[in-house]
């Protein structure tokens, strides 16, 4: 009986829990299907008349693919470069004695720590008045991937120390090369850490808002999603439906991603909690 | 290491290691500058750049030559701006970490603890409950405006019933940073419940077996097993907590848009209005930022010593 309770209890809370998670989401796409007047007399059901003209709007406007675009290739570039830094810096922590090892190792993991906030305003000027990269995605990007380097280098090397060290021993004595050996060994035998740091630092880089809010101007042509979502929200401050379409819009690959990639996310996460 | 003992002759020996010395360091010099030369120039020149834009009245162009001394840090510190800014901002980051500590990370554990076994039903919970983790800051700040919203929002029905009118939150000087730390708990309790699973699903069986033999009770159990066992899980998620508590951002422009008031504040926010947004007085986003920097590398750097201990992320041994 008091086991039959104690189900009763925790199904009671689970459940009570994910409406609390999940309402808002559902809230959100419904939303994008109802005209302002159905918003507010419905704002939670099924809506009474499908309206699809609002994410038809969205759809097809050049706008929301643009930001799209903007957000893949700032991420895309910002995933290959942390990707490949992070893995050749954490191959020479893990493989290759020499002096100062473990301060430079310590050094990259000060990222950790740092706080992106509080090196906004130099590295503003930095682009702008050293590097000519301010408005470009590159001012995005770079620093993106500093900030991102701490934390990839310390997954990578975990991961090239449990590599069985006699096959380095192994390629040494067929001389091949350190050089050699990172590419011809270490990278192809790393697909399944590449794939995590790489859908972490994914979803860092596509959900960013803070740097590239620095970095870009006012110009919306070169703004990722996230600048998109506030200036959409800033042009139609009241149309809560089409805000709505806009946001589920904008959902939908996140979520498709985290169907999809959620082995990695969670592995990407989780790598470091469990040992200790 | 890699050491070629198996050569025959000593000299051949020393001549060799001499010669595998430059290559080491030859590959060093190959595979190491990028990570580092990006990572100083775009992490830690900034931060002494902050430090020395902090000493000068500074307008983003031209040379920095209106050398203020410590002016800048004087002014933060005077009783208005401390009135305005520091109170706001330190009240907010103190209600960020405590809703983290007491509501946020007890919920996620408490999750964990209900739905850490694979089972096809606790898998789904486990997907539902992380799910905002993926969303980005904005998006969930947007979502959760609309939620809130007195007139076109989801719980504007029950403002309606339970407070006789449309009630804006968000508006709401004394209440509106509540909106900001339910949005945090909606999206962030996931993630932690995910750290936390990890750990407990590492936990021996064995050991939670003979504690069951030994007659302990389901709390027992929880209490004296799985809780110290993950201790490192729940040491880490509470130190990613603290850290995102002092640079909360992101959510709070989503929540508040572009110019939050001062009751909405943070150190973060207040860094990107004088600096960047629409004062461009950079000298004292400088000082500002140069204030977060501090407590930042402070807490983290007395967390990662006293608190994790041997545990600590600069101190785990290498394997081999």
């Amino acid at each position: 009986m008091s086991k039959n309770l104690g189900y009763f209890f925790k199904y009671a809370f689970l459940i009570t829990l994910s409406i609390f998670v999940l309402l808002p989401i559902w809230a959100t796409v419904m939303g994008g299907f109802k005209t302002l007047g159905g918003l507010r007399v419905n704002p939670m059901g099924l809506p009474g008349e499908i309206h699809f003209e609002f994410y038809g709007e969205i759809l097809r406007s050049p706008e929301t693919w643009r930001y799209a675009l903007n957000s893949l290739n700032i991420s895309f570039f910002t995933v290959l470069l942390v990707l490949i830094f992070a893995s050749m810096a954490a191959y020479t922590f893990s493989h290759i004695k020499y002096a100062g090892k473990d301060f430079l190792f310590s050094y990259l993991l000060l990222g950790l720590m740092f706080p992106a906030a509080a090196a906004i305003v130099p590295i503003f000027v930095i682009n702008n008045s050293f590097l000519n990269l301010f408005n470009t995605h590159w001012a995005v990007i770079l620093p993106q991937v500093a900030f991102g380097l701490g934390g990839s280098v310390l997954f990578f090397r975990g991961f090239f120390e449990q590599l069985p060290y006699e096959l380095f021993e192994a390629a040494r004595v067929d001389g091949i090369g350190y050089v050699g050996f990172y590419f011809r060994f270490i990278l192809p035998l790393s697909l399944p850490i590449l794939a995590t740091v790489g859908v972490i630092t994914l979803v860092n880089s596509w959900n960013n808002f803070l740097i590239p809010l620095i970095m870009l101007g006012t110009d919306p042509s070169v703004h990722p999603w996230p600048l998109g979502l506030v200036n959409f929200r800033g042009e139609w401050s009241t149309d809560w439906n089409k805000i709505l379409a806009f946001i589920s819009v904008n959902l939908a690959p996140a979520v498709a991603f985290f169907l999809l990639a959620q082995r990695y996310i969670v592995a990407g996460l989780t790598g470091g909690a469990v040992k200790g | 290491m890699a050491s070629l003992s198996n050569d025959p002759t000593k000299r051949r020996k020393s001549r060799a290691a001499s010669k595998e010395s430059r290559r080491r360091l030859a590959a060093v010099f190959i595979l190491l500058p990028p990570a580092v030369l990006i990572f100083t120039v775009f992490v830690v020149l900034p931060i002494f750049g902050a430090g020395y834009m902090s000493l000068f009245t500074y307008k983003g162009y031209g040379p920095l030559t209106d050398w203020q001394g410590v002016s800048n840090y004087v002014w933060l510190f005077t009783k208005r701006t401390l009135n305005t800014f520091f109170q706001p901002a330190v009240r907010n980051t103190t209600l960020l970490l405590a809703t983290s500590i007491f509501i946020q990370l007890p919920l996620a554990l408490l999750c964990a603890l209900l739905i850490y076994k694979n089972s096809r039903l606790n898998s789904i919970f486990r997907l539902i409950f992380f799910l905002p983790f993926v969303l980005s800051e904005i998006a969930t700040g947007l979502i959760w405006v609309y939620m809130l919203d007195g007139r076109n929002g989801v719980l504007a029905p029950l403002y309606e019933r339970f407070l006789g009118g449309p009630y804006f939150l968000l508006d709401d000087k004394t209440w509106s940073f509540a909106a900001v730390l339910l949005a945090l708990v909606w999206k962030y309790f996931g993630y932690h419940m995910i750290i936390y699973i990890a750990g407990l699903q590492g936990v021996p069986q064995e050991l939670l077996e003979s504690a069951q033999i030994d007659g302990a009770s389901n709390w027992q159990s929880i209490l004296y097993v799985k809780i110290p066992l993950i201790s490192y899980a729940l040491k880490l998620s509470l130190f990613f907590a603290i850290l995102g508590s002092f640079q909360a951002f992101d959510l709070i422009i989503g929540l508040y848009g572009r110019s939050p008031p001062e009751e909405g504040q943070t150190l973060a926010t207040f860094i990107y209005e004088w600096g960047l947004s629409r004062r461009q007085r950079y000298g004292i986003a400088s000082a500002a930022s140069i204030i977060l920097f501090t407590i930042s590398i402070v807490v983290g750097f007395t967390y990662q010593y006293f608190v994790m201990g041997e545990q600590s992320m600069f101190r785990r041994k290498q394997q081999s």
